[in-house]
């Protein structure tokens, strides 16, 4: 899944990603039906024709995102300290999933107010429409959250360090609540309109923010995925 | 009636010209980047609370501002509004101590500075727009309370928030008011506004400048300086950042040194700004440039007058007829009950989603403009046409016509309305001209003028005309711009006062002629009474062009007359090199050599094709007739024997999921069996096959929905067959429930409750959706007030599984006896037992068949 674009990645590495980036992001058409919970049913014509409609009225979305390279200050049991901010990440899962790294990036990525209305406008038309979009949304800003972390990837080859796996407010004990914050520190409710409701869900709702911890190409051996 | 506004007070004489643009009025620049030079960024959250604790260094800032030369200081109030100030100071305290840190600064003017909420307004978030004009009413009054002179509303993504601060200032102040709004390197703001929309929308509402702050670099700025001034009423203002944003070493710089700055601000000055200043990375060495920049300019020159265009927009989309430009627009006129059954049933049910449905499939049928109309007597029309208007406003983006003869509801929806909407209508009377006008002067709104008044509508060409000038003149005295107004001479039909339609074209030519105003006109009342309505509409609508009609109103999905539009906007020059025309005609059938007239459904089969309507019921039925061969899945029922094959089709339709066919087939075997038949012998196993097919995993949930909106379609044409029968006692449809759903308090998901939702209607479930994000209080009092047996709760974030809990036990509390159903992603069956709820089910369609078993339970 090699989808590079939107920003070279060469010039300024992480302060090239702390602008509005356009990242080339798809519909992922398996991993749509996979949420929609198909297990290889046939999908007849009807179906078929009207699901592929709506994932190209997906596919028009523009995706964006932004990323920002932090230093560690100090991982504690159940929280980790970050050099130049405030921003605190709490929970246990995230300090283990961190540790051996020296920095971490923090991204953001989103498909926008437009899919907030693209999902309105299907929802309208019929509660399958509404579904399968919602669905196709869903696997599209996956796509740019994965294609945004090729990115960073390759910056972070650059200066000599490998990403670790993402890891998103939500996962385990990373509790939503840092999501405010969190976007604050990226400044990601300016650059991408990104805002968090009192129950710390974001607006537009096609949106993921995360973690990446970056660890010296010497310590490879980190290169091991940590789940919680 | 709409508060008048106060009379504007200026300061001095030289604010006035300013803001009315003779003279050059100079802003500070950016604070942010100064704080951070003193070292108190992030000392406080917000800043603006620093005005309390470190108001010496504000100051420090604010008087290196004014030694740089600005006019106007910017008080640090960005986020003093109750939402982010969370309690920890009132909103007053901190306009009185930035004022008084401005004064104590030496600023010439003083700018009450009012940022967004930081919430989002409805129906993206859950601000309302009047909780959002009250708290800029509370701001701007704290401003003008504390002594600014000026108030100025900046960085709006939103335009219907920046609409609610305009009105909170311009209404609870005497203050002038500028505005500005931020834009994206794709020239909108987040959620899709233009400048020139901004500039449209704003100006009208009577703000003293309005403009652009922050956004890309001042560069890229210039064009979004030429849009705005293109459509101000008023004074443009600019505040661009130094240059684009680049991040070095983790900072956020930007890369424009001070002449760069200087020099592109110029430029947008030549573009018409008058009202200058900076944004984020600026600092007083800017500001002391521009001060070189105006000294040098001495005095703005003279505003071009604008073009009279007749502008409609929504937040996204803009309709404009140019001055003396030769075009058609297409009114959608659908969303009107009137003769609608189904629409009327909708609007009853507020089943919003099929208001949007319509308008969506007018839009894409090419209609311009949508009127909205909700009227039906028993109503609160008031409410009903603002939450149709709100809801189209976030689903669609075409702008809205909103029609109504009463005045507080055309009020209450254009008030809110992000845009400018068009009202329809006011006429000739007295009393409406008084009712209307001050509505649409106050909003900044286009109208529609009906030529009629206390005697009637004039049977002459020369009648129409003297109502509508009457009204374009009573409008210009209310300080509406001609071209703001649009005139409808209004059809009569042929039939019976064959007379008048020659008089109704000429009406159109006069009017245009000698009042310089836009017309529209409904045609289709022409052919009333006679055959073939849709032949004659479309003749009189080609003729009503030629008389110079420019927007008609009328059903664009009626294919005659909408080709009567394409063709016309190939005579009048608007379809260019007759592109549109040769992409939908070129490959089409002449009705009248490939099959003849068939009523209004004829229309050229190509363009039929091309727009993706549907195929005519006769071709489908021979088309199902094939596969119904294949055998029926479920036996034919008592009494049905003789309509084997339309049991079949009817099951084939079920099971693939298609609803567009349903009505024919229910229809014909309707025919030889009763409703009753239908629904157990038929309907009802249906229904159990597909429960049967999904549980073993033949279908998946896309496909179990399809089946049911196919199911639903084939129940609604006996439901309209009982009502129109009036079968009196015999309620073969009654329906179980009601259940009431509802999405828990802090969750804005909303598609898991809304499948539920569907499918429990199509079992036959009376439901009661009280949407998402609704508090447990809201909860118990609707359960209260319908006397509901079972609650359907959602919950799919493991944060607002608690508001579950909570909401259970206050039903526990107040409606005991009541019994709870929950479902959503994070829940399982033993953690749904120890919130103390009732039910758990893992799907949607175990939600149906748990609450359709309730039901049937209850009933015995």
């Amino acid at each position: 899944m090699s989808k590079a674009g939107g920003v070279s990645v060469c010039a300024g590495g992480f302060d090239a990603l702390g602008v509005k980036a356009p990242i080339n992001a798809r519909v992922d058409e398996r991993d749509a039906l996979r949420y929609l919970g198909h297990r290889g049913q046939a999908l007849g014509e009807e179906l078929d024709t009207a699901f592929q409609t709506v994932v190209a009225k997906v596919n028009t979305l523009q995706a964006a995102g932004i990323a920002k390279q932090f230093p560690l200050a100090a991982i504690e049991p159940d929280c980790v300290h970050l050099e130049g901010t405030s921003l605190v990440l709490p929970g246990s899962h995230i300090a283990r999933h961190v540790q051996g790294a020296s920095a971490v990036v923090l991204m953001a990525v989103t498909l926008g107010f437009e899919c907030e209305r693209l999902l309105r406008q299907t929802t309208c038309l019929g509660a399958v429409q509404g579904l399968m979009a919602d669905a196709c949304a869903s696997s599209m800003v996956e796509n740019a959250a994965e294609v945004f972390s090729e990115q960073i990837a390759r910056v972070a080859t650059l200066q000599g360090l490998q990403c670790k796996k993402r890891f998103s407010p939500g996962y385990g004990d990373f509790p939503l609540s840092v999501q405010a914050d969190f976007l604050a520190t990226l400044g990601a409710s300016k650059i991408l309109g990104v805002q968090v409701t009192e129950g710390d869900l974001m607006v537009p709702t096609k949106s993921i923010t995360a973690v990446i911890p970056l660890v010296e190409v010497s310590d490879a051996s980190f290169n091991a995925v940590v789940n919680p | 009636m709409p508060r008048p506004f106060s009379e504007v007070r200026y300061k001095d004489s030289y604010l006035q010209q300013a803001l009315n643009g003779e003279q050059f009025l100079l802003f500070d620049g950016g604070m942010g980047t100064m704080l951070q030079q003193a070292g108190l960024s992030g000392v406080a959250n917000p800043p603006d609370l620093l005005n309390l604790t470190h108001s010496s260094a504000i100051e420090e800032i604010q008087r290196a501002y004014v030694e740089a030369g600005c006019d106007v200081v910017t008080t640090n109030t960005f986020n003093a509004n109750p939402t982010k100030l969370e309690g920890q100071a009132d909103v007053s305290e901190i306009y009185e101590a930035a004022v008084r840190i401005a004064k104590a600064a030496g600023a010439r003017y003083i700018a009450g500075d009012i940022g967004p909420t930081g919430a989002l307004l409805e129906p993206l978030g859950t601000l309302s727009f009047d909780e959002a004009y009250n708290q800029f009413a509370v701001q701007a009054c704290a401003a003008e309370k504390a002594g600014c002179d000026l108030i100025i509303i900046e960085t709006m993504a939103d335009l219907r928030e920046a609409k609610a601060a305009v009105l909170a200032a311009l209404e609870n102040t005497s203050l002038p008011v500028c505005v500005s709004m931020s834009f994206e390197s794709d020239g909108r703001t987040f959620l899709g506004t233009t400048p020139e929309i901004a500039a449209t929308t704003l100006s009208s509402l009577g703000v003293q400048a309005v403009g652009v702050n922050c956004s890309v670099g001042p560069d890229e700025m210039l064009e979004t300086v030429q849009q705005i001034r293109k459509r101000a009423r008023c004074a443009v203002l600019a505040q661009p950042n130094a240059g684009l944003p680049k991040v070095v070493d983790g900072q956020t710089v930007y890369d424009m040194d001070v002449e760069q700055f200087a020099g592109s601000v110029k430029c947008m000055i030549e573009a018409g700004a008058t009202v200058v200043g900076g944004c984020c990375g600026t600092n007083p060495a800017y500001i002391k440039a521009l001060r070189e920049v105006l000294d040098e300019l001495g005095t703005p020159k003279a505003t071009p007058d604008q073009p009279k265009d007749f502008i409609v927009c929504s937040a996204q989309e803009m309709v404009v007829l140019g001055e003396g430009e030769s075009a058609v627009k297409v009114i959608g006129e659908r969303i009107n009950p009137t003769g609608k059954k189904r629409l009327k049933a909708a609007l009853k049910a507020e089943e919003i989603d099929y208001v949007v449905a319509e308008a969506i499939s007018q839009v894409e049928a090419g209609a311009d403009i949508l009127d909205v109309n909700v009227g039906l007597p028993e109503i609160d029309e008031p409410a009903l046409l603002a939450r149709c208007v709100e809801t189209l406003q976030s689903c669609v983006t075409t702008p809205l016509q909103i029609d109504s003869a009463d005045p507080v509801a055309i009020e209450r929806a254009v008030r809110s309305y992000a845009g400018r909407p068009l009202i329809n209508s006011v006429n000739g009377k007295q009393q409406n001209l008084e009712e209307i006008l001050p509505i649409v002067a106050r909003y900044g709104c286009s109208v529609l003028g009906l030529t009629l008044d206390e005697g009637g509508i004039p049977a002459t060409a020369e009648g129409r005309l003297a109502i509508a000038r009457r009204i374009v003149e009573t409008a210009e005295a209310y300080g509406i711009p001609r071209s703001d107004v649009v005139i409808d001479c209004l059809t009569m039909a042929v039939a019976t006062n064959q007379a008048e339609a020659k008089e109704i074209l000429r009406a159109i030519k006069l009017v245009k002629e000698q009042l310089g105003v836009r017309t529209v006109l409904g045609v289709s009342n022409i052919s009333f009474g006679l055959p073939q309505r849709s032949l004659m509409n479309s003749v009189f609508l080609a003729a009503a062009f030629g008389a110079g009609l420019d927007m008609p109103i009328m059903d664009p999905l009626n294919q005659r007359a909408m080709d009567a539009v394409r063709c016309f906007r190939v005579v009048c020059g608007q379809d260019t090199s007759a592109q549109e025309y040769i992409e939908v005609y070129a490959n089409a059938v002449d009705p009248y050599t490939g099959g003849g007239l068939s009523g209004s459904s004829a229309g050229l089969s190509g363009a039929s094709a091309q727009l993706g309507l549907g195929l005519a019921a006769g071709e489908v039925v021979s088309e199902g007739g094939a596969s119904a061969s294949k055998g029926c899945p479920i036996p034919v029922p008592e009494g049905a024997e003789e309509a084997a094959s339309q049991v079949a089709l009817i099951a084939d339709y079920v099971l693939s999921g298609r609803a567009a066919p349903m009505p024919e087939a229910v229809t014909a075997l309707l025919e030889v069996c009763e409703p009753m038949t239908v629904i157990n012998g038929v309907f009802v196993p249906l229904l159990d096959l597909v429960g049967q097919k999904y549980d073993r995993g033949e279908f998946f949930l896309p496909q179990l929905m399809s089946s049911a909106e196919a199911v639903k379609a084939g129940f609604d044409v006996i439901r309209a067959r009982q009502e129109s029968e009036d079968l009196g006692n015999q309620d073969i449809m009654a329906k179980m429930g009601p259940i009431l759903l509802a999405t828990v308090q802090g969750d804005i998901h909303d598609i898991g409750k809304n499948i539920v939702r569907m499918l429990m209607e199509n079992y036959g479930i009376d439901v009661i959706d009280l949407g998402r994000d609704v508090a447990p209080q809201a909860i118990v009092d609707a359960v209260k007030a319908h006397d509901v047996k079972l609650v359907g709760l959602s919950a799919l974030m493991t944060t607002t599984v608690r508001a579950m809990e909570q909401t259970i036990t206050l039903l526990n509390e107040q409606t005991p006896g009541v019994k709870v159903l929950v479902g959503g992603a994070v829940l399982t069956a033993d953690y749904a037992q120890t919130i103390g709820a009732n039910y758990y089910a893992k799907d949607a369609a175990e939600s149906a068949q748990i609450a359709t078993r309730f039901f049937r339970e209850a009933s015995v």
